[in-house]
């Protein structure tokens, strides 16, 4: 098995690195590049705790083959603090008691991100269907959905 | 996900080109949710080729040509839903990729690979069947196009050898008015797998009587399938609760004669039967 | 400045870490020679285990050592209060999840692809997989226990016999539950680091009850219970789960770093915690219940089958909760409630929020409902003529004189947030109009006894340490875990009132088993309550110990010293909080101590099963509208109130939060979580969460509501009591009863999940058969 040289952008900067192309890039983000954030639940891509953004869309990292990262944009939670979205979720799921656990958020605020970026002013309905591939144990998601609605409003105020 | 090499063609001939040179079997990869949750018990994957054509520019458009629109093999789930084209004119395909698991499986998972997995329950098979959707198949540089109903055998089982790449999938254009609907039996409301699907596709005229119909069911039959007799029950007429009826008689009763009595079929069949009346109703503005 | 800390929203503590991605999690945990562990199951649920076969993947690339019940160098089992759990299989095993070889290598790829090569040897014996199938065999699965029962718990008031044969009406029948799985979203993980100089292991990762788990490890690695330092990560979601599925974990990974002086790191794939990891109890009520004619509840009569699985675990207290918590908060004069455990060769069971109650729940109050409908009244109208009040006695003989009985006015509460009485009505009306789509509405009451009751009589304690420090800022380390329920801040704002000093000077350590004194573990909704009890009594001894010094520092009287937001005021003198800290390290004084609280003794006759189970309870009332569809059997959850009296809200917003979750994790275990167990093979069938179905956020309604009615309870040091249970314990019980209401048939669905299938074979033989 040849190694691949990836090339792609990781929260903004450029990433140059070399790995085995038919690695999980769940595992190259958590390996090789020891980025904990995202995690890992399932890995069968049904609780959305890998969620990641690649290419401007949520995909469960689980499922996606390194190879599939070459020349990609992607998004992790490590990122988020950094951009105006991102770090308006965060205030909002922390303020609004969205994080009980904690380990389904990194996913949750992806998809949340990817939604918002999209779609700015997103509706309940349009809120839960986005993050309807999201599982969560502890909040009964009220309080995500909560959270996510009150960042599209602050994210439209500032 | 363990294999013996991994090949990333960037162009569709550099695809073909792989498929060629491959000297041990090789296994296309689009998006990976069917192949990496496969590869995770039994390595099955260990002595091939893993040729990724995932994004390839050629199979990721969608056009209107003729009668039909041709879809990339390799546009994904959420494009087919978000399609303003397939929408407007081939909508129970929208609907149905709409409910393909979660927005992130939708996302990085393509109508070709859909196809080329076969699972039973795939939820874009119903809606096919009812385009009356056609496969184009290259085959290393030789390419032709087959009924779906050609390509799929059995469950988890296509006609395709592994040098087999789908390239286009072609469903037929839909007249102004035609009428779709999709609907989908989950244990629950996301990332769910479906218990049962019933695509529809009714066309009437301006008196109401009915020109073009097309219903079937998905995770139902071995095989996505039409039944012409079925489809035949309505065609020039105006329907009445008795047609309805005898519609949902005639295509449940499909169940145990083509998938054979089974533990489901005490389910299934008169579900089935139920929800057929309910849609049709529905559609003809409940007769 | 902040004024009293209790009551008050405060954000969580460990949020913005979790937000952030930095919070670490066990397989989050890297570090240099990290070793990673797989683990070989047993390939049948009962056999003989004649031989391991560990060579080939010995000699396998990355492999560093793969280690069998053979390497185990002290007590071969552990176990919480049962010591019979194998970590590694010894004689023979037990169920499908038991684990007879571990590898460990230096990537888990590598320790995978090894663990394929393990084989052994087995004789197979007979498969008990059912609790019937274990009674009616003549085969024990643990030698002590040779008719296969392992737990038993009967509370007898009155005549029950009697009372049925004086009842005016009666309904008897089954109701039935299976294995539910905890499906936190983080899988356990363990991590476990040898000390470079002496026998002394490190234990990272999801553990939730640490001084259990080292005592696990002490002996079974024959080390020191001091030389295992037990130091949880951020924990992904427990419910119960993480106890000894963690212990078999951290025994595992110990017996590895020992071996290897390195550290090693386990982690289970979902399949694996699903396989290994124990369940809720399945458990089987036959119920009679008999009443008046004008509604007063006479007598109830219950017999309560549990699947314990292949080993003890939990099953005796579960039990003791099935029985004294089963027959609910009602006034009832005779009530026989026997409830038995019985092992089998299934998955074994224990700890899951609620711990029986949730099953037994759903069986009484779906009675219930057959019962009022036998009378002619609504439900709602049924309890409100039976719900204990104050001073009334609860149903196992307990004067409930100590605190507001307030069950009524919850139940009220959610009723008339649910809007119940009028759409019991008006539903039941509708339907008759033959309509496919049918609404229903359900109720579900229930008390929930505060921690481990008369069953722990002696051990029920806690214990915390609180330090003041030079600079007046409050160092507290308490041993009882954050599970993501928001302990850490709920406790800091105890320690703030107690100690009177503003929030933010509280410094809550991370749970370290070398920092904290030996605690209960937190479960049984006992830490608000415990962990309350013990703070109060450290900052009692602290404030005792500065006010020593005060004295004699001013040469005043301090008989009414009051340490309060930050101040502190006695005779003349008003100084801050630090300044009198600062006094203390000046005169070389130590204002730390170590406080304890127990439960008082309760009067509780285990023999006539009688008495006094509890210390307090938690009252709730949980009500649910549904619509269900009787082409499809499929059921949508239209609504959720939950409501309840924790005695005091420490923090209202997670209390809400805690609701919020409980009503979803009931809603899966009523309508979609099934393991797919099988029968004769006791294999499980759904691994993984494509076929385990939890609710997602579209399956839970976007109005649930989370209610709060609050009266502060006496016997509670801040006035709270835990709410972690009893946030779910109705749940399943409410939907139920809304669903055989919506099919107009109270009693019609009588067993867990009400899946597709399930209610649709209720709707045909309803329909009698031919829809």
């Amino acid at each position: 098995m040849k190694n691949m040289l990836l090339r792609f952008t990781l929260n903004g900067k450029p990433m140059e690195g070399t790995t085995q192309p038919n690695k999980r890039m769940l595992d190259v983000l958590r390996g090789d590049l020891s980025l904990t954030g995202t995690k890992e639940g399932c890995a069968v891509g049904e609780c959305g705790a890998c969620t990641v953004i690649l290419n401007g869309e949520p995909v469960a990292s689980c499922l996606v083959a390194a190879g599939q990262m070459q020349g990609a944009e992607v998004l992790t939670i490590e990122g988020m603090s950094e951009t105006l979205i991102g770090s308006v979720l965060q205030d909002c799921f922390v303020e609004g008691d969205a994080v009980q656990c904690g380990f389904c958020t990194p996913g949750f605020i992806m998809t949340a991100y990817a939604l918002l970026l999209k779609n700015p002013h997103p509706t309940r309905e349009e809120i839960r269907e986005a993050v309807a591939g999201n599982i969560c144990r502890c909040t009964g998601y009220i309080p995500i959905v909560n959270a996510i609605e009150q960042a599209g409003i602050r994210i439209l105020e500032e | 996900m363990e294999c013996r090499e991994y090949s990333k063609p960037t162009t569709l001939q550099e695809a073909i080109d792989a498929l060629k040179t491959a000297e041990d079997g090789v296994k296309l990869l689009a998006g990976g949710t069917d192949l990496l949750v496969n590869a995770r018990e039994g390595h099955p994957y260990r002595e091939l080729t893993i040729v990724d054509i995932y994004g390839l520019p050629e199979l990721c458009r969608i056009e209107e040509m003729d009668g039909w629109i041709a879809i990339g093999a390799g546009v994904t789930h959420t494009q087919i839903e978000q399609s303003a084209l397939i929408r407007e004119k081939a909508g129970v395909l929208a609907d149905a990729c709409r409910t393909v698991g979660s927005p992130q499986i939708r996302n990085h998972s393509t109508i070709g690979g859909n196809i080329a997995n076969a699972s039973p329950a795939a939820d874009s098979l119903a809606a096919l069947s009812v385009l009356e959707a056609e496969v184009e198949v290259n085959r290393l540089g030789e390419v032709r196009r087959v009924p779906l109903g050609d390509i799929i055998e059995k469950p988890y089982r296509t006609t395709l050898s592994d040098r087999d790449l789908i390239t286009r999938i072609f469903v037929k254009k839909a007249d102004a008015g035609t009428q779709f609907h999709f609907y989908k039996l989950g244990r629950r409301k996301a990332l769910a797998i479906s218990r049962m699907t019933i695509a529809t596709l009714l066309k009437r005229d301006g008196s109401g009587k009915v020109e073009r119909f097309h219903m079937t069911m998905g995770a139902t039959f071995p095989k996505p399938m039409l039944f012409e007799d079925v489809d035949n029950m309505l065609i020039g007429k105006r329907p009445t609760a008795k047609d309805i009826q005898a519609v949902a008689d005639a295509l449940s009763a499909k169940i145990p004669l083509i998938a054979g009595i089974r533990p489901s079929t005490a389910y299934k069949q008169p579900v089935c039967k139920k929800m057929v009346e309910r849609i049709l109703s529905e559609l003809l503005g409940g007769q | 400045m902040e004024t009293l800390p209790i009551g008050k929203p405060i954000e969580r503590i460990d949020a913005r870490a979790k937000v952030t991605g930095r919070a670490e999690y066990g397989a989050d945990i890297r570090l240099p020679g990290l070793l990673y562990c797989k683990g070989v199951y047993a390939a049948h649920p009962h056999a003989k285990l004649l031989k391991v076969y560990t060579e080939e993947a010995a000699k396998m690339s990355g492999v560093v050592c793969v280690v069998t019940g053979a390497d185990i160098p002290g007590e071969k089992m552990f176990g919480e209060l049962y010591v019979d759990q194998y970590a590694l299989v010894c004689d023979k095993t037990r169920f499908y999840g038991d684990v007879i070889a571990v590898v460990a290598a230096e990537t888990q790829e590598q320790a995978d692809a090894a663990a394929e090569l393990v084989h052994a040897d087995y004789e197979e014996l007979p498969i008990l997989a059912t609790p019937k199938m274990a009674l009616e065999s003549d085969i024990a699965i643990n030698a002590d226990y040779p008719d296969n029962i392992c737990g038993n718990v009967h509370v007898r008031k009155g005549n029950a016999a009697a009372g049925l044969q004086e009842a005016d009406v009666i309904v008897s029948g089954t109701y039935k539950t299976g294995f539910v799985e905890h499906a936190y979203i983080e899988p356990e993980s363990v991590t476990v680091i040898p000390d470079r100089i002496r026998r002394e292991l490190t234990v990272l990762g999801s553990a939730q009850a640490p001084y259990n788990l080292r005592l696990s490890v002490a002996r079974t690695l024959n080390i020191p219970v001091a030389q295992v330092i037990v130091k949880p990560s951020v924990i992904g979601g427990s419910f119960g789960g993480k106890i000894e599925s963690a212990e078999s974990l951290a025994v595992r990974a110990g017996l590895i770093a020992l071996k290897t002086g390195r550290p090693a790191q386990y982690t289970l794939t979902r399949e694996e915690s699903i396989r290994e990891s124990y369940k809720r109890h399945p458990i089987d009520f036959d119920i009679q219940l008999g009443a008046k004619q004008d509604g007063t509840l006479v007598a109830m009569k219950v017999e309560a089958i549990g699947d314990a699985g292949a080993y003890i675990n939990m099953s005796p207290p579960v039990m003791y909760k099935t029985a004294t918590l089963g027959p609910g908060p009602y006034r009832i004069e005779n009530v026989d409630y026997n409830a038995t455990s019985v092992m089998t060769n299934n998955v074994h069971t224990g700890s899951m929020r609620g711990f029986g109650t949730p099953q037994a729940i759903f069986a009484l109050e779906n009675a219930m409902d057959e019962l009022a409908a036998k009378l002619n009244l609504t439900p709602t109208e049924l309890r409100r003529k039976n719900l204990l009040q104050n001073g009334d006695v609860s149903p196992c003989g307990h004067l409930l004189d100590f605190h507001e009985v307030s069950i009524r006015s919850v139940m009220e509460k959610a009723a008339q947030e649910l809007g119940f009485d009028e759409k019991f009505a008006q539903y039941a009306q509708e339907n008759k109009d033959g309509r496919r789509i049918r609404r229903g509405v359900g109720i579900a009451v229930s008390m929930r006894g505060a921690s481990i009751g008369a069953d722990g009589n002696g051990f029920d304690v806690a214990r915390a340490f609180i330090e003041v420090l030079e600079d007046g800022s409050v160092n507290v380390d308490l041993g009882l875990t954050e599970l993501g329920q928001g302990l850490r801040t709920c406790q800091s704002q105890m320690v703030a009132e107690g100690m009177g000093v503003s929030f933010e000077r509280i410094s809550f350590g991370n749970t370290d088993t070398s920092r904290a004194p030996a605690t209960g573990a937190c479960i049984a909704s006992r830490s608000t309550l415990l962990g309350g009890g013990a703070l109060k009594d450290a900052s009692r001894k602290v404030h005792a110990i500065m006010a020593r010094v005060l004295e004699r520092k001013f040469n005043k009287p301090t008989d009414d010293i009051v340490f309060a937001e930050d101040r502190v005021r006695f005779a003349d003198v008003d100084i801050s909080f630090t300044e009198a800290a600062k006094i203390c390290y000046a005169l070389c004084e130590t204002p730390i101590a170590v406080g304890t609280y127990v439960v008082p003794k309760l009067n509780w006759n285990e023999h006539e099963g009688f008495g006094e189970p509890f210390y307090t309870y938690t009252y709730s009332c949980h009500a649910a509208e549904v619509s269900v569809d009787l082409d499809t059997g499929s059921v949508d959850v239209i609504r959720m109130v939950g409501c309840h009296d924790m005695g005091r809200a420490i923090n209202p917003v997670l209390v809400k939060g805690q609701i919020y979750g409980g009503l979803a994790m009931a809603q899966g275990m009523a309508l979609t979580e099934d393991l797919g167990h099988n029968a004769k093979t006791s294999a499980l069938k759904n691994l993984n969460f494509e076929d385990y179905l939890i609710p997602t956020v579209l399956d839970v309604p976007d109005e649930n509501v989370p209610l709060l009615d609050e009266h502060p309870d006496p016997r509670s040091a801040f006035g709270g009591r835990s709410l972690g249970e009893p946030a779910t314990e109705p749940g399943a019980g409410a939907l139920i009863c809304a669903i055989n209401h919506a099919l107009g048939h109270p009693g019609l669905i009588r067993e867990l999940p009400a899946d597709l299938d399930r209610v649709f074979a209720a709707v045909r033989a309803m329909e009698g058969g031919d829809a």
